[in-house]
């Protein structure tokens, strides 16, 4: 979101507290190929399955080799989510800094600019879901309660 | 020369042995001298004296009336104001502030509690706490009526912040109220990518 008190270019430092949430100077991101639609639609279910509710999802993706010529550092860790092929998938920045936690956002800043970014409305992520369990790429029973009972009213309505 | 320092509530409870809201009721009943600073209270412990010296703290057959709006108000926003600051708003994940707003919700006389919630989520001064407080409103089932929902809606999409109106869309997506359906596509967005998101929540509806 952009603060009409900033200029452009300038990065809103809510936007990093809020959207770039640190743990243990970590960030967490998934892999997505090459960005294609369904590679990008397949981060979307791994992250929606691994929430509290249904609700629609912004993605930004950013070049891996970007990270490495800001000299960040990335470590393979296992991704929490019930869509069991995709947690190889994760990836932590760590060891993030003052600076280094900048340029993050600083690339995020520019992924939004360049429109590699998109967003899943509440109801594409729903189908998404409900697709993927009729798939048996998930179990119902591995959802939160709300997102399952949600998931399953949408596989009884056909 | 020294100057006696402000203390907290929970300062002046402890100092009297009482519970903190025997403090915030002696405020409203008892004229407890206390002084708004932001959003919290305020006290001088000579000035609390010097009122339980003069019998302040008496008890009187006093009939308890429910707090007016404007401390019911002031609470809400202290404890969504502390939820925010605690942890934002995140997608997809629960966030104690809905539950502050349901309790909230059905908390004394409805329409003082909806009219109370409703200038919270479209504050014009603090865009960036309306927001988060209707992102948080949007994820109650069917809150209020839908008259007041769509007038709550109408109020945030007229709001000169992208942040409120986008989470007007939101809130209205995750309600899926088609009954809300008219204030969308009533509404003129000036935005590209906000626009579209209307759009395409008008088509998933």
């Amino acid at each position: 979101m952009r603060d009409p008190e900033l200029s452009a270019g300038e990065i809103a430092a809510d936007a990093v507290t809020a959207d770039l949430r640190t743990g243990r100077n970590a960030l967490s991101f998934w892999r997505c190929g090459n960005a294609a639609e369904a590679e990008v639609e397949r981060v979307a279910l791994t992250m929606a399955a691994a929430g509290d509710r249904i609700d629609r999802l912004d993605l930004v993706w950013i070049a891996e080799d970007h990270l490495a010529a800001d000299g960040q550092a990335c470590q393979d860790t296992d991704g929490r989510t019930p869509i069991e092929e995709s947690r190889s998938l994760h990836v932590d920045v760590i060891r993030l800094d003052y600076m280094r936690l900048g340029s993050v956002a600083r690339r995020v800043a520019n992924a939004i600019e360049g429109e590699r970014c998109v967003r899943f409305t509440r109801g594409r992520v729903k189908r998404l879901l409900v697709d993927a369990v009729r798939r048996g790429d998930v179990a119902l029973a591995d959802l939160a309660d709300r997102i399952g009972d949600e998931v399953a009213d949408a596989l009884r309505a056909g | 020369m020294s100057t006696e320092a402000w203390v907290s509530v929970d300062a002046v409870a402890k100092h009297l042995s009482v519970a903190k809201d025997s403090i915030y009721r002696w405020i409203e009943h008892k004229r407890l001298p206390a002084h708004r600073v932001g959003r919290l209270w305020k006290f001088k412990l000579s000035q609390i004296d010097a009122w339980v010296s003069a019998g302040g703290a008496a008890s009187t057959a006093v009939i308890e009336r429910p707090p007016p709006a404007g401390q019911i108000r002031d609470r809400l926003d202290m404890m969504l104001g502390a939820a925010f600051d605690a942890e934002p708003v995140e997608d997809g994940v629960a966030h104690p502030a809905e539950r502050i707003l349901e309790r909230a919700l059905h908390t004394g006389d409805q329409s003082t509690a909806h009219g109370i919630v409703a200038a919270l989520c479209v504050d014009t001064a603090r865009p960036g706490f309306s927001a988060a407080s209707l992102r948080c409103l949007g994820r109650l089932t069917l809150p209020g009526s839908s008259a007041w929902r769509s007038s709550v809606i109408s109020e945030a999409l007229a709001h000169s912040d992208v942040e409120l109106r986008d989470a007007a869309v939101q809130a209205v997506e995750s309600w899926g109220d088609p009954n809300l359906l008219d204030v969308l596509r009533a509404h003129r967005e000036a935005v590209p990518w906000l626009a579209d998101y209307i759009r395409e929540v008008t088509e998933d509806l």
